[in-house]
């Protein structure tokens, strides 16, 4: 069995959070800008990692918080705990976010340029 | 149509008809606590207001170290989440009292009452109960009264906290699963001896 340290509550078992997938993932500010095959890369694929891969948890039988996390998907091994809203890091968590396809892709862009007011 | 005149309040464990009774020298001890005020309280604590305005309100701040637990003589305050709050008390007021405090504050007051009953479990062998089913280290150098702690006993999930050294431990149980915790807390505590108290 895993154990995952919650941020605020400490090290449970994994039977007590719920998986929440891929971290980072923005949503389009503008979707209609985007290719039925952009906006479809956004919705559906996701990065299948072997290594360090950032993802969300949430602590669903405690705190009910939800946090992200670097895990090694190989040999699941933990190796940075962060909050949402925050970027990795570690070097492995750095590397991982940015070596992710999705930072170079259309829909990101979009999500971005929303955010800067455009 | 229902008549409402005649309704009677009925716990979560009425179902189970209950008895009284058992050995003296029973190694832990059952009580169902039922109607204790219960409510979800919601703010932040950095805001100063509102710590305050819930000092007034229940006698005590609520704790905003995870796992702790404040108490008064009106109110016992659980830490749930960053935010959030458990509070028992035996003010049946207490709702409206809470609400009015932090009336106007970025803050919530739910009453929760009746969607959870509360087991007692007390006793020499109350601990030795507790371990079989759940996977928080309740040894007494890592857990003690003043701690509170949401995680899964008999693979439900629960929220409980030690009230004293006995050790006595109030478990927080949805009513909907409060049955399946009585009697797997009854079967767990065969082997050490079983009494079952009223709640006094
Ligand atoms: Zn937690």
């Amino acid at each position: 069995m895993l154990h995952i340290t919650c941020p605020w509550c400490g090290p449970r078992d994994d039977n007590e959070f719920h998986y929440g997938g891929e971290a980072h993932i923005l949503r389009p500010a503008a979707p209609e800008k985007l290719s039925d095959g952009e906006w479809a890369e956004y919705l559906f694929l996701k990065q299948n990692a072997k290594g360090p891969f950032l993802e969300r948890w949430s602590h669903s039988a405690g705190c009910r918080q939800w946090f992200n996390v670097v895990r090694n998907t190989a040999t699941d091994e933990i190796i940075e705990i962060y909050p949402m809203g925050e970027l990795p890091k570690s070097p492995e968590g750095i590397k991982a976010y940015e070596g992710n396809w999705r930072r170079q892709s259309a829909a990101e862009k979009n999500a971005k340029a929303g955010v800067s007011g455009t | 149509m229902a008549d409402l005149e005649t309704l009677t309040t009925r716990t979560a464990l009425d179902p189970m008809d209950i008895v009284i009774g058992g050995p003296s020298d029973a190694g832990v001890t059952l009580t169902e606590i039922p109607f204790q005020t219960r409510l979800v309280l919601r703010g932040l604590p950095s805001d100063k207001k509102f710590t305050a305005a819930v000092k007034g309100a229940l006698g005590v701040e609520p704790p905003s170290k995870p796992g702790t637990v404040t108490s008064s003589k009106t109110a016992r305050v659980l830490w749930t989440a960053p935010n959030e709050w458990m509070v028992y008390s035996d003010d049946t007021g207490l709702a409206a009292t809470l609400t009015k405090a932090v009336a106007g504050l970025h803050a919530a007051v739910t009453e929760v009452t009746e969607h959870y009953t509360l087991i007692r479990l007390s006793g020499r062998h109350a601990r030795d109960v507790m371990i079989k089913g759940c996977a928080i280290d309740l040894h007494p150098r890592e857990f003690g009264p003043g701690q509170c702690v949401q995680s899964h006993l008999g693979r439900i999930t629960v929220l409980f906290d030690q009230t004293d050294e006995t050790p006595s431990y109030h478990i927080l149980v949805r009513a909907s699963f409060a049955e399946y915790l009585w009697m797997y807390l009854e079967d767990a505590g065969l082997e050490f001896g079983v009494r079952i108290e009223a709640a006094g």
